[in-house]
């Protein structure tokens, strides 16, 4: 019954249609990149270099066209999102479970527990997150799991400022009293009782975060602090389309708009889901 | 107290029970949360299967009493015995086992029921985790029939809780509180946000229930009318302090303390009554608007006498603890007072008042015109017998006790009038009720001030002013040198008086030893009056 | 005596749901009018219909409202709202939210009578100070430099009565305007609401659940179940002898302090039912002759 409205609820919502759509598209596109793809993403043609699309005079072979080595743009692309939804997925969850667990620990037990968690967060949100990020890469070293480390070490705040504060206000309610009173222990309160009630809230704050790390992904690889340089990334792609913008703007402006639509699609999709979820869990 | 005979017919029993909450509202930048002061020595003992009705008005205490006698709260004070046990201060892992013979229903179904589990799933809970069924199934289907017992049907186990109506959500909740079958349940306003018709229905099922079931019942609310239909005794609260108790048919008829009779005849009944609306209030000069006659100490502007010692130096600080906004500490000199101001001294203006002084105490009314709680400390004891003892000393003493309070009386009565009624607090002592040959000319003194203050009450009355008399026995200062033991202390004294001001009392006895007094004169007086000629002057 | 609201066959539908279906309500010139019903009776709606404050999706479908003779459906939106406070002002339920928080009290009820009467700045200080004194505040100065938050909830309710009837209106809807305050505090706030009416001749309409309350203020009684009045009479008549069985049932659940040995008897099921069938019914009834009009 409940679930069942929620569903209806969900295919209803334009935002999370939208959302959903792009995030099953990046989904499918990552996991079937070497079908899909057309070509080889690393293997050069000197004589092919920096072909237009297709539509705008370039060889039928390359759908998007060529860059400076020769390498196919449609198929680099397509490659990229592979590393854009390992990081989206990996570095995100992780961030979530990191600040997840602070969070309920520092709302739901207070005290000492939260003095030091709570002034660890504000600390951390006086970094700048893109500075921080980038430093921390520079020390551990380039890699697609420093990328993760990274974002994973930067952005669990998120999480734990928004756990916390929701915590604060379920620990009030009175079904965790009553929890109290049947004589459930502190951590399974915490865990059965009170951590269903925040996940609507996490499933948002886990999409929009999907975002994040596909954007810090992004400018940590244009850096050239992601993954060895030669694989496709986005963000590694906008860096070598730079070089050429002004003969080839195309090199640089499609993997620009993938990481856009990507964006764009995980926000949507936070958004509606952030305005489904609310009115039906929490009434 | 657990070696009494049959522990087990008392469910119940709470002596002095205290609570004191964080009050983060009154929080400053790197001072630890100040703590407010909820629950002020509370006694209660409730048999098996009887019900008590806790009845109060917003910030009573009555929902916080409620939490604490099932120990959600710890108590700050006082002692809380539950079928013998004490729980005053038990560890969560130790008062687990106790958990499963006590439960609670709450006033708001909606957020007492957790919104992602469904209905059988939460009556079911209380059932498995206190191991009263082998597994989810047998839990199942126990709920089944609890949920029959609530007027419910199984259908309504496989809802979520938003799914159904109000009253439906509280039959849920009595549900999950009967099912492991506990010996105590306390309700906390369970009918208050229901209409008439649903209230009716679920009162009507909770009668039915503490009938069959034979549960204990604690049932909080607001309305004495539902509290009548439920309980077999009533209790009343008023600023976390019970004002009144006893069983309903008698308090009810004949209700002894104002606040309570200001209780009931607030209640509308469906009844034409042009009066109940247009009359005049009971105590009311058209000013006041029959308020009831308390107070609260957070806010409140004081002026203490007599602060350069014991008594008034704690009543100082006891003010200040209690939130009042500003104290007047006076003393016939300054010196002495001045470390009062140290700590915080915007809140306290010391002063120098003679009280004997007629025209400085109506210069110092003039000058605090702010005042909403007058207390009336200054005294002298020449501590000597009435025949041998100094005539000037004795001059004196009636001098400051009596027309020293007299003066302070007259002339602050009209601020206290202007600022809304407030309170006037005579320190009295309960030689006032019965002379002790030793301190006889302070006993006589005190006894025309106790005489007094009986008089000034009646003429305040009008004019909203609480008028508190308070009658400690011995307390421990120099003044009290030749009382008997054993002795109080200052500050137990001062506690207990802004305690009877914000519970609106007009008259307390601080201690055992004045209680006693008080019970033994009221119970044969010459007897009293034998034992204190034994404290004869040597 | 002349009628200074009167609404005939009132129907309201909020999302194609009918909340009122038919009500007839007069009230007189300087009377308290009650209307009593249960959660869902559709009581606040009426007010609401009349103020002209409907929630989102809320929408009048059939009947007419004259208020002091004039057609509330042929006046122009402007007009309306310019109504609102002038001629016609609302006593909510809830003080807390009522009040807008940033503001201080006496900014809020001078910009009352500075929009609704045109006073200057001044005048409006002075009748506001006058107002507080009015609702037995008392110290209006100190009130006046208050914020919301920093009074009790009793205190709100006066200062929102202050409001009300800051500007001589012909007619007050008071929507359960002391269910949030404790019983003592209520009883003051009506003698005080009572004392207003009477001095300044306002007529009320006073929605509530309790009929306690509207015994104690009201002089006229409506009941009202499933959007229709089932019975309507003086008080007197009312409280002495109840007609409708619904009415008599009502009596009958309510708890009294005074009668320990009365039994409760909650509102029967098979009554509430057949009144539910009864209206769904009627609903049918107007849209089958929807068809042929």
């Amino acid at each position: 019954m409940g679930e069942r409205r929620l569903w209806r609820a969900l295919a209803g919502n334009r935002r999370v249609v939208l959302g959903g759509g792009v995030v099953v598209l990046l989904v499918v596109v990552a996991l079937g990149a070497p079908l899909l793809a057309p070509e080889d993403p690393l293997r050069q043609d000197l004589l092919d270099s920096l072909l237009p699309p297709r539509w705008s005079g370039g060889d039928p072979r390359y759908l998007l066209g060529t860059d400076g080595l020769g390498r196919d743009i449609f198929s680099r692309l397509i490659f990229g999102a592979r590393i854009a939804l390992t990081v989206a997925v990996v570095a995100a969850s992780l961030a979530a479970i990191l600040g997840t667990v602070l969070g309920l620990v520092a709302g739901y037990f207070g005290g000492w527990a939260d003095m030091v968690i709570s002034r660890l967060v504000d600390i951390w949100m006086a970094f700048p997150p893109v500075l921080l990020s980038i430093v921390l890469v520079a020390v551990i070293g380039a890699g697609l799991h420093s990328v993760i480390i990274a974002i994973v070490i930067v952005d669990w705040t998120r999480f734990c400022r928004v756990v916390r504060a929701e915590v604060l206000v379920q620990r009030e309610q009175d079904y965790v009293t009553s929890a109290v009173t049947i004589g459930l222990s502190r951590w399974r309160i915490l865990l059965g009782e009170i951590l269903p009630n925040l996940l609507p809230v996490l499933l948002v704050l886990l999409t929009l975060e999907m975002g994040i790390a596909v954007i810090v992904e992004a400018i940590l690889s244009f850096v050239g602090l992601s993954v060895a340089s030669d694989f496709p990334t986005w963000g590694g792609l906008i860096q070598e389309g730079r070089q050429y913008v002004y003969q080839s703007w195309w090199l640089m402006a499609l993997p620009v708009a993938c990481i856009i639509v990507v964006v764009v699609g995980f926000n949507a999709l936070g958004d509606g889901l952030r305005a489904v979820l609310d009115p039906v869990m929490r009434r | 107290m657990t070696s009494t005979g049959a522990p087990w017919r008392v469910m119940l029993d709470v002596r002095g029970l205290s609570l004191a909450l964080p009050d983060r509202g009154a929080k400053r930048l790197f001072r630890s949360t100040p703590m407010r002061p909820i629950l002020r020595g509370i006694d209660l003992t409730l048999a098996a299967g009887e019900s008590l009705g806790i009845v109060g008005e917003s910030g009573s205490g009555k929902t916080s009493l409620g939490r604490c006698l099932l120990r959600l709260y710890e108590p700050s004070g006082g002692q809380l015995l539950f079928e013998g046990t004490d729980i005053t201060h038990l560890g969560e892992p130790a008062l687990r086992p106790l958990r499963a013979r006590m439960q609670m229903i709450f006033q708001d179904p909606q957020s007492s029921l957790n919104p992602r589990r469904r209905v059988a799933d939460i009556v079911a809970r209380p059932l498995l985790s206190f191991g009263l069924a082998v597994d989810r199934r047998a839990a199942l289907v126990v709920t089944d029939g609890l949920l029959e017992r609530v007027g419910l049907s199984s259908a309504h186990g496989r809802r979520y809780p938003h799914e159904l109506s109000g009253g439906q959500r509280q039959r849920v909740g009595i549900a999950r509180a009967i099912g492991i079958k506990p010996a105590l349940v306390v309700a906390d306003e369970i009918v208050s946000g229901l209409d008439v018709s649903t209230q009716a229905q679920i009162l009507d099922l909770l009668a039915e229930l503490k009938r069959d079931l034979g549960i204990a019942l604690i049932f909080i609310s607001h309305d004495l009318s539902v509290v009548r239909v439920v309980c077999d005794r009533v209790m009343v609260m008023n600023n976390g302090a019970v004002v009144e108790s006893g069983p309903c048919g008698a308090l009810f008829a004949a209700p002894s303390h104002p606040y309570t009779r200001t209780l009931l005849d607030s209640i509308p009944l469906p009844e034409i009554d042009p009066d109940w609306i247009d009359g005049p209030q009971d105590g009311d000069a058209g000013s006041a608007e029959g308020r009831a006659e308390t107070m609260d100490i957070k806010g409140a502007v004081a002026f203490v006498t007599g602060c350069n010692r014991g008594i008034g130096r704690a009543f100082v600080h006891a003010l200040l603890d209690g939130g009042a906004a500003k104290v007047y500490a006076s003393a016939r000199d300054r010196d002495g007072l001045a470390d009062l101001a140290a700590g915080d001294g915007e809140r306290v203006e010391i002063l120098a008042l003679d009280i004997t002084d007629h025209g400085a105490v109506a210069a110092a009314a003039q000058a605090c015109g702010d005042v909403t709680l007058l207390i009336n400390n200054a005294g002298v004891n020449a501590n000597r017998p009435l025949i041998g003892g100094d005539m000037a000393e004795q001059r004196q003493e009636i001098e400051v006790n009596y027309f020293g309070t007299l003066a302070m009386c007259r002339e602050f009565a009209p601020v206290l009038a202007r600022n809304g009624g407030g309170a006037l607090v005579n320190m009295l002592t309960i030689l006032s009720r019965v002379n002790l040959p030793a301190l006889g000319s302070y006993s006589a003194s005190k006894a025309a001030t106790l005489s007094l203050t009986q008089g000034v009450r009646a003429q305040l009355a009008g004019q909203g002013t609480l008028v508190v008399g308070v009658m400690p026995g011995a307390v421990d200062t120099e003044m009290s040198a030749q009382q008997p033991q054993p002795k109080l202390a200052p500050k137990e004294v001062a506690v207990a008086a802004l305690a009877a001001v914000q519970a609106g009392s007009e008259v307390v006895y601080v201690g055992d030893m004045a209680q006693g007094v008080a019970a033994g004169l009221a119970a044969d007086a010459s007897e009293v009056e034998k034992q204190f000629a034994e404290y004869l002057p040597q | 005596m002349k009628d200074i609201l009167e609404i005939d066959d009132l129907h309201l539908e909020i999302r194609g749901m009918a909340v009122l279906r038919g009500v007839d309500l007069n009230v007189a010139a300087g009377q308290v009018h009650g209307l009593v019903g249960e959660t869902g009776a559709g009581k606040s709606m009426v007010g609401r219909a009349v103020l002209g404050i409907l929630p989102g999706g809320a929408r009048i479908t059939d009947g007419n409202m004259a208020f002091d003779g004039i057609d509330l459906a042929q006046l122009p939106g402007a007009s309306r709202r310019r109504m609102l406070g002038r001629h016609m002002s609302l006593i909510p339920q809830d003080p807390m939210t009522a009040l807008n928080p940033v503001y201080r009290i006496g900014r809020q009820l001078s910009d009352v009578l500075r929009h609704s009467l045109g006073l200057g700045r001044g005048a409006a200080r002075r009748r506001a100070l006058e107002l507080l004194d009015e609702v037995r505040i008392s110290a209006p100065e100190r009130v006046f430099n208050q914020y919301p938050h920093e009074l009790s909830g009793g205190m709100r309710q006066r200062v929102l009565i202050a409001g009300a009837f800051a500007c001589g209106p012909k007619l007050i809807i008071a929507d359960e305007p002391t269910t949030a305050l404790d019983v003592t505090v209520q009883r003051e706030v009506l003698r005080l609401i009572r004392r207003l009416q009477r001095n300044e001749g306002t007529a009320l309409l006073f929605v509530t659940h309790d009929l306690g309350v509207v015994a104690k203020i009201c002089d006229r009684v409506s009941v009202i179940h499933s959007g229709r009045i089932v019975e309507c009479g003086p008080a007197e008549a009312l409280f002495s002898a109840p007609q409708h069985p619904y009415t008599r049932a009502l009596f009958a659940a309510t708890p009294r302090y005074d009668r320990p040995g009365e039994r409760l008897m909650p509102v029967p099921r098979q009554l509430t039912r057949r009144m539910r069938d009864d209206a769904a019914a009627y609903d049918q009834h107007r849209r089958a002759m929807a068809r042929y009009a």
